[in-house]
């Protein structure tokens, strides 16, 4: 796998040494399957084994008994959630590991989990949620198959394109036109009967894909993350055109604490919010506040599998074109 | 412009360092932590040819911006906001190290770096006026350089041409006096929780003569960084908050006439520039209180705006006493037992604001706003309003003002 690098790099999380990586750096690993990025440090899975990549400590790995499933990642813990459905926690100041005791009912076990400085998010198969280790009330839906946490919110899309959202609200990030808290996913109403195949959460942002191509935001737009002048907090959701084509579909989207990134269906990436790192693009704007084309991504050899975005830097997963199509 | 000074601000800003700073550990990534202590042993070094501790520092300083952005600003844990506080020092210094030429210009950049520190910092039990000095000095340095003096704005009358209105207004006058008894004020007024408005007490102020020359506050805080208000309500979407320095808030917003509103509104000025606190006096009326235990020193506000700005009718959980230093400002106020009648935001952070315009009224939409009582007053340079606590209040600007607020409870 080639992961195309760029951004806030101080602890090595992007497997170079410069401390800011100007334009994409490749991260070439044909064992990695997945790769999160920290604040200080990433993680890269392989089957059972997870590999760290941080520069203040040497290269900790962890193996485990059978497969990782998923991992979720914060400031202070890396949760580790196992095919046998076991939950690991390790702690990134010392690297250690624990085994969480069960908290879910007695036939049931973990399937998905999100994590954040504010929340740790665990649905089980049978469609409950739980804020480890307590289970959040009125809360069940088993078709969820996806969970993104911001900063202090979360987003839960299910099978049927609906989009729940919980957790802080104060910079319209849960999209319900208020900027109240809810401690309950509740359905985004603004979204309902549009179906949405795609999730992400920034910090204080949330973006959505919709079957169609559409892309929503909404929340803070300090740095221009949403993409659009007009708003510093946005508590609706709002189609965003990207580039001068409005018909272009939008396939992927990624968001780092203040930066928004989206892979169209061309294959074009775009991105827009805060570039002091240049997490967005290799120039010297510290903001875009409209999406522009990141022209030095090697379309033409590569296609893009995933964009993982970091909280302050950019990772875009691509494969080698075939060359006999 | 070159900045010759080099060999003297350095030793003068560490030397505001009286106490060896310390980081707080607690609720810190453990990465961000150790680069933080090497940044601190960095900045007491002489020499520095590592230009990479500016980038370090401002990694951290964005994290703890992150962190101070997270969960309400009450909730954030205070040896964030004192670690803010110490890196916005040590970012100070690595600039004034930095071995290129230091122009005034960095000087500057420096002062906001401060500044920032002091806004969303905590201060210090080991150097409690740590950044206070530091941007005092770093003030008066940039003075030296190029002074910026405005043609003086003559504060004439202008809130005549309103008085026709305001006689219009169906509302009972607020009742006013001049320089009453502490005891009548809390007899007759603050225990009853009876606005009146206070003629005549604030004629000892420094402020009131030395404030109206914009100079003078040029002077003593041009370079400094104020949050200002954009749009003329907060109730607005379009509503803003925005960090800039005083001087471009008075060049763009207080004297120009673009209709571009700027308020810096509700900010603790007086924390942030001592010298401004020294003009000022809090009222003896504050020491008055509902239930017989001592009052608590009052939290002070700066309220600084051109004609125009409206503050839409709201309560507040505290006493408060509003002094005009200068310019006239027309208010309305309701009593805590109408709020029935007020139809408030029903959302958390809006609910102290009546979804109501006073001076407008939709009765269709808000039918109960009839049956409230309005109260009406015009409040003049040198005069101060007793607000009671939860006392429904509307403010507009006639003219070019500054008020400072003292909410006690």
């Amino acid at each position: 796998m080639r992961i195309f690098c760029m951004g806030f790099n101080l602890y090595g999380q992007l497997n170079d040494k410069k401390p800011c990586l100007e334009g994409f750096h490749i991260w070439y690993d044909s064992s990695i399957e997945n790769i999160y990025l920290g604040h200080t440090f990433s993680v890269a899975k392989a089957k059972n084994i997870l590999k760290i990549y941080c520069n203040l400590s040497e290269n900790p790995h962890f193996e485990f008994s059978v497969n990782v499933k998923q991992i979720a990642i914060n400031e202070k813990n890396i949760l580790v959630l196992l095919t046998n459905g076991q939950l690991v926690k390790i702690s990134v100041a010392e690297w250690t590991t624990k085994l969480l005791p069960k908290f879910t009912e007695e036939k049931d076990e973990p399937k998905l989990i999100s994590c954040n400085c504010k929340l740790n998010l665990v649905l089980t198969t049978k469609g409950l949620l739980y804020s480890v280790p307590e289970q959040v009330a009125d809360f069940i839906n088993s078709n969820v198959i996806d969970i993104k946490t911001g900063k202090e919110h979360a987003l839960l899309l299910d099978t049927s394109g609906n989009v729940y959202t919980m957790g802080c609200g104060s910079k319209g990030q849960l999209g319900t036109g208020q900027l109240d808290d809810h401690t309950t996913p509740e359905l985004l109403q603004a979204l309902a009967g549009i179906k949405i195949v795609k999730i992400a959460a920034g910090g204080w942002h949330s973006a959505c894909v919709s079957e169609q191509g559409d892309l929503y935001l909404w929340g803070w737009n300090d740095k221009g993350q949403l993409g659009q002048n007009d708003w510093t907090v946005l508590a609706t959701p709002k189609a965003v055109d990207i580039g001068e084509n409005t018909e272009v579909n939008v396939k992927k989207v990624a968001c780092g604490t203040k930066h928004t990134m989206v892979l169209l269906e061309n294959g074009l990436l775009y991105g827009c919010g805060w570039n002091k790192y240049k997490q967005v693009n290799n120039t010297d704007q510290e903001e875009y506040h409209y999406f522009i084309k990141i022209e030095d991504f090697p379309y033409k050899e590569y296609f893009v599998d995933k964009i993982v975005c970091g909280p302050w830097n950019t990772g875009v997963v691509g494969k080698v074109r075939n060359k006999t199509k | 412009m070159t900045y010759h000074n080099k060999n003297e601000i350095i030793p003068q800003i560490l030397s505001f360092a009286k106490n060896p700073l310390n980081i707080r550990e607690e609720n810190f990534n453990c990465h961000f932590l150790h680069t933080l202590k090497i940044c601190l042993e960095a900045q007491s070094r002489e020499n520095l040819e590592n230009q990479d501790y500016l980038f370090q520092i401002d990694a951290i300083l964005d994290y703890i911006h992150e962190e101070l952005n997270t969960g309400h600003w009450s909730t954030v844990p205070l040896t964030m906001r004192e670690n803010f506080t110490v890196s916005s020092y040590i970012k100070a210094v690595l600039m004034l190290k930095n071995p290129n030429e230091l122009t005034v210009d960095s000087l500057e950049h420096c002062l906001k770096v401060i500044d920032l520190g002091l806004l969303l910092g905590a201060p210090l039990e080991e150097n409690p006026e740590l950044l206070m000095e530091c941007a005092k000095y770093l003030q008066k340095e940039i003075n030296k350089y190029h002074r910026d003096t405005l043609i003086n704005v003559e504060n004439k009358t202008q809130y005549e041409d309103h008085l026709h209105y305001y006689s219009n207004i169906d509302a009972i006058e607020i009742e006013a006096l001049i320089i009453p008894s502490i005891e009548t004020f809390n007899n007759k007024f603050f225990q009853l929780q009876i606005p009146v408005i206070l003629k005549g007490c604030m004629d000892h102020w420094p402020a009131s003569k030395k404030w109206l020359d914009v100079n003078y506050l040029l002077e003593v805080a041009g370079n400094r960084t104020v949050p200002v208000e954009l749009g003329s309500l907060y109730t607005d979407e379009q509503w803003s908050q925005k960090l800039m320095t005083l001087k471009d808030f008075i060049k763009n917003h207080y004297l120009s006439e673009s209709g571009n509103t700027g308020y810096l509104a509700q900010h603790n000025l007086f924390d942030q520039i001592s010298e401004l606190r020294e003009d000022i006096r809090i009222p003896e009326y504050c020491c008055c209180s509902l239930n017989f235990e001592e009052a608590m020193e009052p939290d002070i506000n700066a309220w600084l705006g051109p004609k125009g700005t409206v503050s839409p009718l709201h309560q507040d959980p505290k006493n408060n006493v509003l002094a005009q230093v200068y310019g006239t400002k027309q208010i309305l106020l309701y009593s805590p037992e109408d709020t029935q009648f007020l139809y408030p935001h029903g959302e958390t952070m809006l609910s102290n604001t009546s979804q109501v315009d006073p001076l407008n009224p939709n009765y269709i939409k808000y039918p109960e706003f009839k049956k409230a009582t309005m109260f009406k007053g015009l409040l003049k340079s040198g005069e101060m309003l007793f607000i009671p606590l939860k006392w429904w209040h509307h403010v507009t600007a006639l003219e070019k003002s500054f008020s400072v607020s003292f909410w006690w409870q």
